[in-house]
């Protein structure tokens, strides 16, 4: 680019310096003035004082010839040139030297006007074109200057890589510390410091990442391990509560007292498995075991089994606008729990009663299960604290909800739940679908 | 069905407490021959001296996992086990059913949970397959007779049962007082889920419903479950 640039400049520059020079001090100028300036008065050529004056200051001289070749007039006149000249002589010095002086000449009314200069002066050189040469000289041009752009995005492109080169491990580095990941750079060249910065700082990370790993798996681990050992001394209370609460022997007030022993021992037992199920999905220890299912198939399974366990509840379950043609991946055991959390949370917080509407549709791409009931609701703060931090200090407790959104999320889904006081509430599961492949009920069912 | 109660049972447990209270709910259903390990070694001993015709094994015991136990008691004896998991991870009840378990119970359990499941397994492995007939029940003044796909009123009137409606209806008695879901159901008749059966099922009800119920346009026994599927009401007696 510089080049062309510059090629382009001088060539503007020599033609200016070409037009300029008519109007300067040049020889051409000077010899077309001389004309202009050489008059005859009285039978007398005489030469106007500033043209003598100039011509003088360049050590020049000047001679008018008529049209027979006889030199009518002449300043300063070296002894050596000849006084005529036929027109042979006269084509031979015209455009170049007169015994070795360059001269310039200019038609005049009266013959032809020569300026000479000292020898040496001036260099006189001729240029001849082909007129084809002329023509074919711009298509050169635009040749030239596209050869030249490539030639020049090349090399910019060279530079660049060619400079950034020793930079790009360093930049490869900065963006695996950037996802985590540990980098191990060469420590070597002039950015050799950078890449044992970087190194450290991975090493840094790396210890931290596995030392925070380390704690989550030793806390998953001691969870497990308590809800462990809570299951046996609890199967031992259960298991007498169950036998008290059945005894045909004790008085009805005795078997209900062992019937609410049975009853929070149970709940106890939920809560320890959703404690421990919350705290494998937190420290990504649950995997999900993903299989094709149908949502509608799903939702009618976990309220079928929440209806047979749960007969007496007082909530009536409806199931409206439910997409049949919906499928998901997902791990069928969590999903029905999260659904049953839903169920249970709607039909514990109202026991006076309440309706539990169910849908299942595509929204967005998405699948939505929701559950909404028209109960007492819940102060939305309450809901907000129980989504997000249920053990969080002086805040509502409680692992139901909080675990649907774990669930969800797990799944790569949104949990989305809304509640006021009064209005009930409405709990919507957003879960990546699958596309429906139409089964074919072709057989025929009769 | 008390030739059942003669069986021996074989628990394996390391919480002396777990046992005695297994022992307790066993004895108050009836059984008499329970024995009881507190390891894999005494296990073992029990297994050869007594012979018991089902094991409970605990998964988690001080010289040895439920699993390699299990194991051990196969190459000598073929007898059922049932386990019990503290852990309640899919890990654990999936490798147990993948080594032959043939059921398994989470702790804490409910006495009759336990007892349910161990007569249930006793009863599919010793009692004799020509006392496993298919069930006759009644429902109101009808009496159904899944073996012979019969149905009669009192009044001598008789109808047959097709073979999808008495698919429907094995499922159904099978899960009696219970919902049981319209995709359990077209499974059980079609082997296939509900979709694309759903009118074709409440057809196949309809017709149940008109050799089953006086009314059928207001059943009694066989009811709808809005939304879910269906469920057979039959009065609780002795089964």
């Amino acid at each position: 680019m510089i080049a062309n640039i510059a090629g382009l400049s001088i060539y503007l520059r020599v033609l200016y310096d070409t037009h300029e020079g008519e109007t300067d001090f040049s020889p051409s100028r000077t010899v077309r003035v001389a004309v202009e300036g050489l008059v005859q008065r009285d039978g007398q050529y005489q030469l106007a004082p500033s043209v003598t004056k100039e011509l003088q200051e360049h050590g020049a001289w000047a001679m008018l010839l008529d049209d027979r070749g006889k030199v009518v007039w002449s300043l300063d006149l070296p002894p050596e040139i000849p006084l005529s000249y036929t027109p042979k002589e006269i084509a031979g010095f015209t455009r170049y030297y007169l015994k070795d002086y360059p001269v310039f000449c200019w038609a005049h009314p009266d013959g032809l006007v020569v300026t000479g200069y000292p020898k040496g002066a001036y260099m006189r050189y001729t240029l001849d074109f082909a007129e084809s040469d002329v023509r074919t000289l711009f298509q050169y041009l635009v040749l030239f200057v596209i050869g030249n752009s490539l030639v020049a995005i090349l090399l910019y492109a060279f530079l660049c890589w060619w400079t950034v080169r020793p930079v790009r491990p360093i930049l490869h580095g900065l963006s695996c510390l950037a996802h985590g990941e540990a980098v191990q750079l060469a420590e070597r060249g002039s950015l050799r410091e950078v890449a044992a910065g970087i190194n450290a700082a991975s090493g840094e990370l790396q210890r931290r990442d596995a030392a925070l790993r380390k704690k989550d798996e030793a806390r998953a681990n001691w969870i497990a391990g308590i809800s462990h050992d809570i299951r046996t001394p609890l199967s031992v209370i259960l298991g007498y509560a169950g036998e008290l609460q059945d005894d045909p022997a004790l008085p009805p007030q005795e078997q209900e007292q062992a019937a609410v022993i049975c009853r929070q021992g149970i709940r106890l037992r939920d809560l320890v498995s959703d404690l421990n199920l919350v705290s494998r999905l937190e420290y990504d220890m649950q995997p999900l075991e993903y299989r094709l299912l149908r949502a509608a198939k799903l939702v009618r399974r976990t309220v079928t089994d929440f209806m047979n366990a749960m007969p007496e509840n007082p909530c009536g379950i409806e199931l409206e606008a439910i997409d049949e043609s919906i499928q998901l991946k997902g791990d069928e055991r969590l999903l029905l729990r999260a659904l049953t959390n839903l169920l249970q949370n709607s039909v514990l917080h109202n026991p006076q009663g309440c309706a539990i509407r169910i849908a299942v549709r595509r929204e967005d791409g998405f699948c939505l299960i929701c559950v909404y009931d028209d109960g007492v609701g819940a102060d939305p703060q309450k809901l907000e604290n129980l989504l997000n931090a249920p053990y969080a200090p002086k805040r509502a407790h409680g692992l139901g909800l909080f675990l649907v959104r774990r669930i969800t999320e797990a799944h790569g889904g949104q949990f989305i739940a809304h509640t006021a006081p009064g209005q009930g509430f409405s709990c919507e599961m957003k879960l990546p679908c699958e596309p429906f492949i139409k089964g074919s009920p072709s057989a025929d069912p009769f | 069905m008390d030739a059942l109660k003669e069986k021996k049972i074989l628990v394996v447990d390391d919480q002396p407490q777990l046992l005695r209270m297994v022992d307790e709910i066993l004895r108050r259903e009836g059984f008499t021959r329970i024995f009881l390990a507190p390891d894999c070694a005494r296990a073992m001993e029990q297994l050869r001296a007594v012979r018991p015709d089902l094991a409970v094994l605990d998964v988690m015991l001080p010289d040895g996992d439920g699993f390699s136990l299990l194991q051990q008691m196969r190459a000598v004896s073929p007898l059922p086990v049932i386990f019990l998991t503290a852990r309640g991870e899919d890990e654990d009840r999936l490798i147990g059913l993948g080594m032959g378990a043939d059921d398994y119970l989470v702790k804490p359990f409910l006495p009759k949970e336990l007892t349910l499941r161990i007569t249930a397994i006793l009863r599919r492995v010793y009692v004799p397959i020509q006392q496993e007939q298919l069930p006759v029940f009644a429902l109101g003044n009808r009496t159904i007779d899944l073996g012979a796909s019969l149905v009669q009123a009192l009044d001598g009137r008789e109808w047959t049962l097709t073979a999808k409606e008495l698919a429907l209806l094995k499922k159904l008695y099978e899960n009696r007082n219970r919902i049981v879901t319209s995709d359990s159901l077209c499974q059980a008749a079609w082997g296939d889920d509900l979709y694309g059966y759903e009118n074709t099922l409440m057809v196949h009800i309809r017709r149940m419903r008109e050799k089953l119920e006086e009314d059928p346009s207001h059943p009694q026994y066989l009811l709808t479950a809005r939304g879910l599927g269906y469920k057979l009401q039959v009065a609780s007696r002795a089964d």
